[in-house]
């Protein structure tokens, strides 16, 4: 090889020195592809506030491990909120579901209790609730205000509650049975359409069985006394509602279990446990009865009876609607009143179809003649109620309608029948002759005391005196008679032998008698008789 | 009155006047008569019921002509009902066996009453007499129930030794209420 050719290939081999670099290079690449591979998801939260947040300080966990830390904070662009971004690790992907909750664990005092209070040396912190739904496509959240009073994921029955008076519950009261808390207030909610509040309350299992379409609620808020016959009754349902409030359920005295619920199935909020027994049904239907008399007595919920059964409540008289356009002109009208007609009080189903049955029924009844009646409920208090019964011979009708409810014909004269009852009994009351009888009572008395009188001398008399004494010296004789008697004690065993000799005897007539009957000539000739038998000496 | 009516009054007459033989009476008064202890008041023992068989009581003496077959022996009778030569004989015996007073009727003044229950005494025309029988003691402390069969062979052929070997059973059967008179109550 010549010397130009060996410098050619020196020319073209490259150097031990690019090893270094090259390496370097490998290893550079290496730490990119590394760090890129642990970066984690990046999420933003909108908060209200940023309060106790910092930037690159304030960490992110799950069940107080650390799983990220806060980064970016910046305003909304309404400026009604404040944007964090937090850095989560990479193993944090799984937890960012759709429902994956947010909030930031702070010092806060409530009714229900104090929380936080560690915070207040460590500082604030974002605490996660992870979701179990479906992988969310962007990671944008809108952080709570709190910690969720339900974890997601937690089993048990999500349901509403509705309520038409002024309520004391709040977030996370507690939902109890029977005393014991079995579940919590999620979110309460006014619907100023419906001018009702509304409730949403989550059941842990597995007390969400305890819940059936039987199942009834009450505010079990305060203290509840009442004072009747049977003395004063306090009910407290516990401490913590005594304070803070909460929501009892559980069955209408007698009512059996009825039918599962579905989740988010609403029910009504009753105002107490008495609420509850006076409406332990929940299907109903309301009915408009009119009448023509006077209606002063007679109140919101107020009986519905069926001879005597209760079967509804008064729900208001329809003043506005009775009213409207007749006040001026001239005519007499009924006074409308609605009324509220549970089927379960009638044993049907309580449940839609029993609704219905009810009103088929209800159409029916009235084609046979029921109607429906202002009774005195007291005599006293002047208050009434509605009843119902069938009235013989009266006209057909049919159900009716007014204001959009389904109308019951009624007919006057419970109430003025009652009136005309008291009044012919006042004037026979009047009538009777009230001074004689005193004084023929007078006369009575006085004979009864002279009577009284005789027996009493009869008895001091000495011949009443004596009497005892001689009944009881009869009496020891007897008992000495007796015991002479018991005390020999072979007369049983001779009388025994006595009367078997007897039976015996009467035995043997009636034998001869029958041998008679067989032979009558028995009596005048000699009967056959066989031989007697020769016994002889005995061998061993 | 025709000849030939004559002679049918005189073949009834003849028929009525006819007399049956006299039968055998025996009397049941135990092997031998001993001198029965003297009664001063007080009493020991009483027999207070001595029941027999529906088929030994009547008169005839009965004998057994073969397995379960009785026959009443018209011309050999008992002199007295069963039951009051039982009540005799046995309170004899008893009495002599015991050392004590046994009266053969039910009295007040006794401690002890015995209920006797004869349930078979008879014999067989091959001479064999046999008496099945059961007895109770009544006490003040309680009551003890006892029970004998026993039978004996007829020393020579006819009514006599048959009788005679009732006697000695019943002498037996005395006995046997006298030892259960001194002993305690239980059997």
């Amino acid at each position: 090889m010549t010397e130009a050719a060996e410098a050619d290939v020196r020319r073209h081999r490259l150097s031990a020195v690019w090893i270094v670099p090259v390496v370097a290079m490998l290893l550079g690449l290496w730490l990119v592809i590394d760090a890129y591979r642990r970066q984690g998801p990046e999420v933003v939260i909108e908060f209200p506030t940023a309060e106790g947040l910092e930037e690159d300080t304030t960490p992110v966990k799950v069940r107080n491990v650390e799983i990220g830390v806060v980064g970016d904070i910046r305003l909304t662009e309404d400026l009604s909120g404040v944007l964090v971004t937090a850095e989560l690790n990479a193993e944090a992907r799984s937890l960012l579901r759709e429902d994956t909750r947010f909030w930031v664990v702070r010092p806060r005092v409530s009714r229900t209790g104090i929380s936080g209070l560690g915070t207040i040396v460590s500082g604030a912190y974002i605490e996660v609730s992870p979701g179990v739904g479906d992988a969310a496509d962007d990671y944008r959240f809108t952080g709570l205000d709190h910690a969720p009073p339900t974890p997601a994921g937690t089993p048990g029955l999500r349901l509403n509650l509705v309520s038409d008076t002024s309520g004391s519950l709040g977030l996370g009261d507690p939902v109890l049975y029977r005393g014991y808390t079995v579940g919590r207030v999620e979110r309460t909610e006014l619907d100023v359409a419906a001018r009702e509040v509304r409730y949403s309350i989550f059941v842990d299992a597995p007390y969400d069985s305890l819940i059936t379409s039987s199942t009834r609620f009450w505010n079990a808020s305060g203290i509840s006394a009442e004072i009747g016959a049977d003395g004063a009754t306090l009910n407290v349902a516990s401490l913590e509602t005594l304070v803070s409030g909460g929501v009892a359920f559980d069955l209408p005295a007698g009512a059996a279990p009825g039918e599962a619920v579905a989740a988010e199935d609403t029910f009504q909020l009753f105002a107490d446990r008495g609420g509850v027994d006076e409406h332990p049904h929940r299907y109903h239907r309301d009915y408009v009865v009119s009448f023509s008399q006077s209606v002063r007595g007679l109140s919101a919920g107020a009986p519905v009876t069926f001879r005597g059964i209760q079967v509804g409540t008064v729900q208001r008289i329809m003043v506005r609607e009775g009213t409207a356009g007749a006040l001026g002109d001239g005519r007499e009208r009924p006074i409308p009143v609605l009324i509220r007609l549970e089927p379960g009080r009638f044993e049907m189903p309580d449940s839609p179809e029993g609704v219905s049955r009810l009103h088929r029924d209800l159409a029916r009844a009235v084609d046979s003649g029921l109607r429906g009646m202002l009774e005195s409920g007291s005599l006293i208090t002047g208050s009434l109620y509605v009843n119902f019964d069938y009235v013989p011979d009266s006209p057909p009708d049919q159900l009716g309608e007014f204001a959009g409810y389904p109308a019951l014909p009624t007919v006057s004269g419970g109430l003025a029948r009652l009136q005309q009852q008291l009044g012919r009994l006042l004037t026979r009351l009047n009538e009777l002759p009230l001074d004689q009888t005193v004084e023929a009572a007078t006369r009575a008395i006085g004979q009864f005391e002279a009577t009284a009188a005789e027996m009493q001398a009869l008895l001091a008399s000495d011949a009443a005196q004596t009497l005892p004494h001689r009944l009881n010296a009869t009496l020891d004789q007897l008992d000495a008679t007796l015991d002479a008697y018991s005390g020999e004690r072979g007369l049983p065993d001779r009388l025994d032998t006595a009367l078997t000799e007897l039976e015996r005897t009467l035995r043997r007539v009636r034998a001869l008698a029958e041998t008679l009957e067989r032979n009558p000539n028995t009596l005048v000739f000699p009967t056959e008789r066989p031989e007697d038998p020769e016994p002889r000496a005995g061998q061993p | 009155m025709k000849p030939s009516t004559l002679v049918i009054a005189i073949l009834l007459l003849q028929a009525c006047a006819s007399t049956p033989s006299t039968p055998s009476e025996y009397l049941l008064s135990g092997p031998s008569e001993s001198s029965s202890r003297q009664h001063h008041g007080t009493v020991d023992a009483a027999l207070a019921r001595v029941a027999v068989a529906e088929y030994l009581n009547r008169p005839e003496i009965v004998v057994e002509t073969r397995d379960g077959v009785i026959q009443p022996a018209f011309a050999h009778r008992w002199a007295e009902p069963l039951e009051a030569g039982l009540r005799r004989a046995i309170a004899r015996v008893a009495s002599d066996a015991s050392g004590l007073v046994v009266l053969p009727d039910a009295t007040a003044a006794a401690p002890l009453l015995v209920d006797v229950t004869i349930e078979r005494f008879h014999g067989t025309e091959s001479g064999r007499v046999t008496l099945a029988a059961r007895w109770t003691v009544r006490r003040d402390d309680g009551i003890s129930h006892h029970r004998m069969v026993d039978s004996v062979l007829t020393r020579a052929d006819g009514y006599a030794a048959l009788v005679d070997a009732h006697d000695a059973l019943v002498d037996t059967l005395a006995q046997g209420i006298g030892q259960s008179l001194k002993s305690p109550v239980g059997p």
